[in-house]
């Protein structure tokens, strides 16, 4: 089976951005490899909450993020449309990217986010994304045709939301897990 | 009862696929981690495993509501549930259950030594939707396992004897349910040990082995009485390991004449271990094993439990340990030649012609009816004067001194020893000896324990 030799580990996520000296976006909240991780191919699941208070979960496809640090996140409508009313009605996200193999996990949040209709390089951007998370599940032991249709999406179920990220935060399993992730 | 109920879904709960947990904090803001386990608890509940003290576990002590999504990876189904905290157990059969399973699931995913329970939150699930799916019609399952517990149900009460319950039981495994390797093991309640008295599947029999209660799933499922599985093997559960670190805790090497070895498969994969019930406490361990991973799911568990439960319904009716007929037949003695038997007084162990046969209370049964016999020259003994008598000291458990003349019979048979013993009648059982003994008999306090 196809696993890193040594998971991820918490404390190293936080040493790495502590010790960044590169580009960063979104008011330094993401690195360029933070945004390069989060659009590389991996799971992508989302919350938000209804009017009550209660929370709401979601399952995402892929994300691509601007210039500015602005994260679209890629997701099949029907199965998420009580999150999305939620967004419609201005509730909080949570992000939370992880790759299988590694464990490597990785949370944004704001307190806002905006549906936006679905750009032309959305689809493709979804695709690429898709093929190579389904070819990771592939790799850590989930039989066929598990991974093929969980990474499925029929190009009018497509829906995007945007979010300017104002908090991240280390999600690996481990000590430490949950810290923000800060310079 | 919840729409689809929880107990049709049990797929989703076999941690092949994390399960995405959404819960907010006080101020509203959610929160969104992948979750290893949700467990099944009964049709109105299922367990999260709490492993960090973390944003989402302050968030569930807050306003205790949650929203998780599960998969089923066969049908390719995503299940979101709605769900409402009620309590954190860290210990006892639920902890211990989900324990046993998140080993499995972090040895599977390269976790091992990081996923570690240290609670089972308890949720009450307020309502389930499909949000997603089926994709996949799920292949037909292999057998029909309410079918094969009604077979097994009536064969099992078709047994007079218990050595015959038990090698029915393994039976109707192998033939109803498709499992190739099993055993059972009766508790030793005062060792707090598990003495293996039948099995099925591997090269030597391992009659007579034993677990030390708490190790590995039987060990477990035994101490807290709840059926214990994993679906990949990890070190945690290995008996491997815990065999070792006994041998070394005992201060035994590899030349202790009085250890016979556990027969298990060397590279398990599944394990499944049910506790034998028998007047309200645990008499014994049902167990399984494959070499084939997520072998055992929950509605095998389910199955299982009713064929131990069936075992300890029949066991506490009362059968008779010792059965008729016994073979392969004995070994010939040469014409004029005693048969020896040497006695150790500190652990009732008992060598015949210095090769080891067993040890504790069953050795301490066969000292009694070889020692009457070259007493008195009496051959058949009752189980009442072997439960009554007070040198055997016998556990509490009314079967239990027929599971040890079971175990007695088998290793007799097994090692291929001259003297026997037999059924005799209703209760009653026949010393077998096909000529002269000689006894020797080495005190506890001047005993030496090797041949």
């Amino acid at each position: 089976m196809l696993r890193a030799d040594r998971p991820s580990r918490p404390s190293e996520e936080l040493a790495d951005r502590r010790g960044w000296t590169g580009p960063t976006y979104a008011n330094g909240v993401l690195t360029a490899e933070l945004a390069e991780f989060c659009q590389s191919g991996v799971s992508v699941v989302m919350a938000s909450r209804d009017e009550a208070g209660s929370p709401l979960v979601a399952r995402g496809l892929a994300c691509r993020i601007d210039g500015e640090g602005r994260v679209r996140v890629m997701y099949r409508e029907p199965p998420n449309t009580a999150f999305q009313d939620a967004i419609a009605a201005g509730a909080p996200i949570a992000v939370t990217f992880t790759r299988p193999y590694s464990h490597r996990s990785i949370q944004l949040k704001a307190r806002r986010a905006d549906l936006v209709r679905p750009a032309p390089p959305d689809g493709p951007a979804t695709l690429v994304q898709t093929r190579v998370f389904r070819d990771e599940l592939v790799g850590v032991g989930h039989d066929e045709p598990f991974p093929g249709f969980y990474t499925h999406f029929e190009p009018h179920e497509l829906a995007a939301l945007e979010f300017l990220p104002e908090s991240a935060f280390v999600q690996t399993p481990g000590p430490s897990a949950g810290s923000a992730l800060e310079p | 009862m919840t729409d689809p109920p929880l107990d049709v879904i049990r797929n989703c709960f076999e941690g092949v696929v994390p399960a995405v947990l959404a819960t907010c904090d006080g101020d509203g803001m959610p929160n969104v981690s992948l979750v290893s386990q949700v467990h099944y608890v009964d049709c109105a509940r299922v367990a999260l495993s709490y492993q960090f003290f973390n944003k989402t576990r302050r968030n569930i002590l807050t306003n205790g509501l949650a929203s998780v999504s599960v998969m089923d990876p066969e049908s390719v189904t995503d299940y979101r549930l709605d769900l409402a905290y009620e309590e954190t157990r860290s210990d006892g059969p639920l902890f211990e259950s989900m324990k046993a399973k998140l080993a499995g699931i972090a040895s599977h995913s390269g976790m091992e030594g990081v996923f570690q329970l240290l609670g089972a939150d308890i949720f009450r699930v307020t309502a389930v939707s499909v949000a997603s799916g089926p994709y996949v019609v799920p292949p037909n399952a292999p057998r029909n396992l309410l079918s094969a517990v009604r077979r097994s149900w009536t064969e099992l009460g078709e047994a007079r004897e218990l050595g015959a319950l038990l090698d029915r039981a393994l039976g109707c495994l192998g033939r109803h349910f498709g499992i190739t390797h099993a055993m059972v093991l009766m508790r030793d309640s005062v060792a707090d040990r598990l003495y293996t008295v039948a099995s099925t599947g591997y090269a030597r029999s391992g009659i007579g082995s034993e677990i030390a209660l708490g190790d590995g799933v039987i060990g477990v499922a035994a101490r807290e009485g709840v059926p214990i599985r994993i679906g990949h093997m990890t070190s945690e559960y290995s008996y491997g390991a815990a065999l070792r670190d006994q041998a070394r805790d005992l201060g035994l090497g590899a030349g202790d004449d009085t250890r016979i070895p556990y027969p298990g498969l060397a590279a398990p994969e599944s394990q499944i271990a049910l506790p034998i019930i028998v007047g309200g406490a645990t008499a014994g361990v049902l167990f399984a094993e494959s070499p084939e991973p997520m072998r055992f799911r929950y509605d095998d568990e389910d199955a299982l439990a009713l064929i131990a439960a069936r075992l300890g319904e029949l066991m506490a009716a009362g059968l008779d340990g010792v059965e008729a007929e016994s073979s392969p037949h004995p070994a010939k003695v040469p014409a004029g030649r005693a048969v020896h038997v040497r006695h150790y007084g500190a652990d009732n162990s008992v060598f015949i012609d210095h090769d080891y046969l067993i040890k504790g209370v069953a050795g301490a049964i066969f000292w009694k009816l070889v020692s009457e016999f070259d007493r008195t020259g009496r051959t058949e003994f009752t189980n009442r004067e072997l439960r009554l008598d007070p040198a055997l000291r016998l556990p509490e458990f009314a079967e239990n001194l027929e599971a040890r003349l079971v175990l007695l019979q088998r290793r007799l048979c097994e090692r291929e020893c001259p003297v026997r013993i037999e059924k005799a009648g209703r209760g009653r059982l026949r010393l077998c000896v096909p000529g002269p003994l000689t006894l020797e008999d080495v005190p506890a306090d001047t005993g030496k324990l090797t041949a």
